[in-house]
């Protein structure tokens, strides 16, 4: 079946690829980041630090995972996680009608569409929470989907197989 | 006639099901240790001063423009102020004379900015809990701005003192 697995491919990709890059951009100005955190006013302030580590890191991580498509299951359940950990976060913030004018979101998919001259505004609303939620949801689809896509894993089954035939 | 699926299909199906299922919690395992190697190197990264941090900016009172000095800046139009908000946000006030350079739109307004890169820049955004303007100032001076400083109040701050906004 190419057409799934294609589709299961791009979307993997695109996944990784919004990951790798806001991750990159957020350890590039880690001080900013680490104030974005703590102005959601979600953690202890001695939390804030090691979450924003583990937030770079988990992006960065789960990105580059996604992109070379190896143990891209368990990275893509993991992007699902991180993609509603900031949904929940978002929806707090227009919740509590938190004074912050830009999500810190911006990434990958909102400069391809810059590009496309769809512009997206970075304000937190009702829009990002239901964008984080489709990413989510798109993310888990690729995880339990039955089609594996293309990617170093699947070159290495077929290079498995080749040498067992 | 229907056809009704039998145990062993039945079987198979909840078997590849479970097989599917425990891939996904070994390989989540699996990453999830990257991720934890990941953390720990970042967080050694920082350790080590490789990265910047919110309290070295706090230490470095020359980056930061406040109150009596930056209204007195404006009014003798002693700097550019840049406005790292939205579009929206700054068509619904911004301290007059601001130029809007929106913070994930960096490149395309670069050209709004002065070419003169000597020009001494003030960035400001929403509010004081808003990182914006500390991100903008360090992007400028990245594209050779040797003078840029930032108001951390933003449009809040200036609006609590009763400085007038402007919304053309």
């Amino acid at each position: 079946m190419i057409m799934p697995s294609m589709l299961i491919t791009c979307l993997r990709i695109l996944i990784g690829a919004i990951l790798f890059f806001a991750g990159i951009s957020k350890i590039s100005n880690f001080g900013a980041f680490v104030i974005n955190v703590d102005s959601y006013q979600m953690l202890p302030t001695g939390f804030v630090k090691p979450i924003s580590y583990l937030l770079v890191s988990t992006e960065i991580t789960v990105g580059t995972v996604l992109i070379i498509g190896y143990f891209s299951k368990g990275a893509s359940t993991l992007a699902a996680f991180l993609f509603m950990i900031f949904a929940v976060a978002l929806t707090n913030v227009v919740w509590r009608k938190l004074p912050i004018t830009d999500c810190g979101c911006d990434n990958f998919l909102f400069s391809l569409l810059d590009m496309l001259g769809l512009q997206i505004s970075t304000t937190v609303n009702w829009k990002t929470v239901f964008m984080d939620i489709v990413l989510a949801a798109v993310s888990f689809g690729i995880a339990i989907s039955s089609h594996q896509g293309y990617g170093l894993e699947s070159l290495m089954t077929k290079m498995r197989e080749s040498k067992v035939s | 006639m229907h056809s009704y699926p039998s145990q062993s299909q039945d079987d198979g199906q909840n078997s590849s099901e479970l097989r599917t299922w425990r891939q996904i919690m070994k390989e989540l395992f699996i990453v999830s240790i990257w991720v934890s190697c990941g953390a720990v190197t970042i967080w050694g990264a920082d350790g080590f001063g490789f990265l910047s941090t919110p309290q070295q900016v706090q230490s470095h009172p020359a980056l930061q423009v406040d109150f009596p000095a930056v209204y007195k800046i404006w009014q003798q139009k002693q700097a550019v102020f840049v406005d790292a908000r939205s579009a929206a946000h700054f068509r619904r006030g911004h301290i007059p004379g601001a130029i809007n350079v929106p913070i994930n739109r960096i490149v395309l307004h670069l050209k709004d900015l002065p070419t003169d890169k000597e020009t001494p820049l003030i960035t400001y955004c929403g509010s004081i809990v808003c990182p914006n303007a500390y991100q903008l100032m360090n992007v400028l001076l990245g594209h050779g701005y040797r003078d840029v400083r930032f108001f951390p109040r933003g449009v809040r701050g200036w609006q609590a003192l009763g400085h007038p906004l402007g919304t053309e």
